[in-house]
């Protein structure tokens, strides 16, 4: 009798984990962490044009990139995650990914600063490339507090930066995707975003240079994390002494160095992005980066594809829809299959994205496959 | 059962049992004592009602501020009331020894006799002509009428009536009525702020003091969610045994959820959130 292997789409529709199964849980934690009661919706109901409350997520964008989001009072999450061989796993990623919209609450994302997101954003040339630049920084911002904080998060957040890495690896040379950080002007806290020199019409693309971007500060956060953790407390305040100094990231704090990756040559790390992953950083700071690194990045050629973004994105967000889907008019659709909400993260797949459902079928025209492509060309 | 009721009361340790102050409790109970007011404890269930009582005791009858009250030999009588708790239990009764009955005094009847502490622990569980019963107790008289020996007992000047309630899961029917409850000076407490209530678990159970914040800081998340299924969320008691068992060899996961997750709730999914919560804040 020949033995019949479980495909691929057979396991992961075991292991997968639907929102549906896990939205009481998850809001149940979500109020026991804030302290107030919050709602857990899937990407699916956000509505074209949704702003945060703050203004400073696109949330229409998070929801075409697929990546779990917040307006501020409800957490949007994919339908279906499938990322991990394991149901366990899988909710892992649940929890860690509404832990991280948490930490934008925790940790000062949307306290009130002195100009509002939206006229920060509005003084670019493009708003939409210092939204990714401070996406980015500020959610390694936001990770490394978590991480800091939160000791039981050091090894979910590992796993999740290893898997990122690992998925998403970087283009084949990595390095003409730097964008040239040591070219910058250093920019003072206050100082007015500099106008973007003339583009170059070679080298790497913008797209390639923020995942570049994201990558270096995802192997940064992969250091930070992966020191064993030590007790609370021990030290001084309540800051493992060996948190900051395994990246050598004070020397960079106290002697304001300046030079690409300052902190450690081999973190490849503009300074103003890697003392966002010192214990007091701030969402000020976070600006202050985007504002010093918008210049640099305004200069390239613009690309095409999706980049890194960090532990929660990049990976292959799959496009696909799964039956009984809560949606409301005008629910955000992915851009590369227009009629198909976007729902879940899936693992990456070698030729297609699969598809659930019980009639659907594999798909070669949509998720990983489209973006590898292109990734490929740039 | 009178017996059974005394038993229950352990005699104060030679060391004063560990109480750590959050307020001023410590000054009112003394200032109160010394006007002999009685006292009525409100608070959650294992936020340290009982311990700070014991504290209390020991400093008042063995401390150096003891005095004639050292010779008492038992200083403090506890009686955990219950729904069929009568005055009788309380106050005493006859009893067949041989051909004769003879008279047994209750606790409360001990404890006024000697001069001790009288706890009644949970008082609005008991029988309503309990609380009758301690109003002659609890006003200038301080006379305990024992209606079955046609007998007025005058209160030993160092007696001290004390109650304890929780007020957070009573039905109104199970309330104190206001005669009662304008007897006494009240102490309100709560579980302690995380800082306090580390310091508080680290010394009970012999851990570290990064892992008793981490748990203190766990119960204080909990406590969120005071709406979903559990008024008073984790007690500072059962985060106290989770260290415990921690400190006997389990994991931390598995303690937290033999001693806080399955303890707290019967609901599957808070139990998974809460057990979720524990995996983000403990190593």
């Amino acid at each position: 009798m020949a033995r019949v292997e479980p495909s691929r789409n057979d396991v992961a529709a075991l292991t997968a984990v639907a929102l549906d199964d896990v939205a009481r849980v998850l809001e149940i934690y979500v109020e026991a962490m804030l302290a107030r009661p919050a709602e857990v919706r899937p990407l699916g109901d956000l509505a074209s044009g949704d702003r945060s409350r703050a203004g400073h997520v696109d949330l229409e964008g998070a929801a075409a990139a697929g990546r779990p989001t917040t307006d501020g009072a409800a957490f949007y999450l994919p339908e279906q995650i499938e990322r991990f061989g394991n149901p366990c796993g899988n909710f892992m990623v649940y929890r860690m990914a509404v832990l991280h919209q948490l930490g934008g609450v925790l940790f000062g994302t949307y306290r009130r600063g002195p100009v509002r997101f939206a006229d920060f954003f509005a003084g670019f040339d493009q708003p939409g490339l210092a939204r990714a630049l401070f996406a980015r920084l500020e959610g390694a911002r936001i990770d490394a507090a978590l991480a800091r904080t939160f000791r039981g998060v050091r090894r979910d957040l590992l796993r999740l930066i290893d898997d990122a890495l690992e998925s998403t690896p970087p283009p084949a040379s990595d390095r003409d995707c730097r964008p040239g950080f040591e070219l910058q002007p250093h920019a003072g806290p206050e100082s007015p975003p500099a106008p973007a020199p003339r583009r170059r019409s070679r080298g790497p693309s913008r797209e390639a240079a923020l995942s570049h971007l994201a990558g270096r500060l995802l192997m940064a956060q992969r250091r930070l994390v992966a020191v064993p953790a030590l007790p609370r407390g021990r030290g001084s305040g309540d800051v493992d002494p060996a948190f900051d100094s395994t990246v050598r990231l004070k020397a960079c704090d106290e002697g304001g160095g300046r030079g690409a990756g300052a902190a450690d040559p081999a973190l490849d790390l503009p300074d103003e992005a890697a003392r966002l992953l010192l214990r007091g950083a701030t969402v000020e700071d976070t600006r202050r980066a985007v504002r010093s690194l918008y210049r640099v990045f305004a200069s390239l050629r613009p690309g095409a594809g999706p980049g890194r973004v960090g532990p929660f994105g990049g990976r292959s967000w799959c496009r696909r829809s799964r039956t009984g889907v809560r949606r409301r008019p005008g629910s955000a659709v992915s851009s590369t299959c227009p009629r198909r909400p976007i729902t879940a993260i899936r693992r990456r797949s070698g030729s297609s994205c699969g598809a659930s459902g019980p009639n659907s079928r594999p798909r070669s025209n949509c998720g990983t496959t489209w973006r590898r492509a292109r990734w490929l060309r740039a | 059962m009178t017996q059974a009721l005394q038993a229950a009361t352990p005699r104060p340790a030679p060391e004063a049992p560990y109480y750590l102050a959050v307020g001023n409790e410590v000054e009112l109970f003394l200032a109160a004592h010394r006007a002999r007011m009685p006292v009525l404890l409100k608070g959650p269930t294992g936020c340290g009602k009982t311990r700070f009582l014991e504290h209390m005791t020991h400093r008042l009858y063995r401390g150096a501020e003891a005095g004639t009250r050292a010779g008492i030999d038992s200083p403090l009588v506890t009686v955990a009331c219950h729904e069929d708790l009568t005055a009788t239990d309380l106050v005493g009764r006859y009893l067949l020894e041989g051909d004769d009955t003879v008279w047994m005094d209750g606790p409360l009847t001990r404890a006024v006799r000697d001069g001790s502490i009288c706890y009644l622990d949970e008082i609005v569980e008991a029988r309503k002509d309990t609380t009758v019963l301690i109003h002659a107790l609890t006003d200038h008289r301080r006379i305990l009428p024992i209606e079955k020996r046609g007998e007025i007992l005058p209160a030993h000047p160092d007696f001290l009536l004390v109650l304890s309630y929780n007020p957070g899961y009573q039905s109104v029917a199970k309330d104190l009525k206001p005669s009662t409850r304008q007897r006494f000076v009240a102490l309100e407490f709560d579980y302690p702020p995380p800082e306090v209530e580390a310091e508080i678990i680290a010394h009970e159970a012999d851990i570290d003091v990064p892992l008793a914040r981490d748990l203190a800081e766990l119960g204080k998340r909990i406590r969120n969610l005071h709406h979903r299924g559990f008024d008073e969320g984790v007690s500072t008691r059962l985060l106290i045994y989770t260290a415990q068992l921690i400190v006997g060899g389990i994991g931390v996961r598995e303690a937290c959820v033999a001693a806080i997750c399955r303890a707290i709730t019967d609901d599957d999914e808070v139990q998974r959130a809460v057990t979720e919560v524990a995996t983000t804040l403990l190593p």
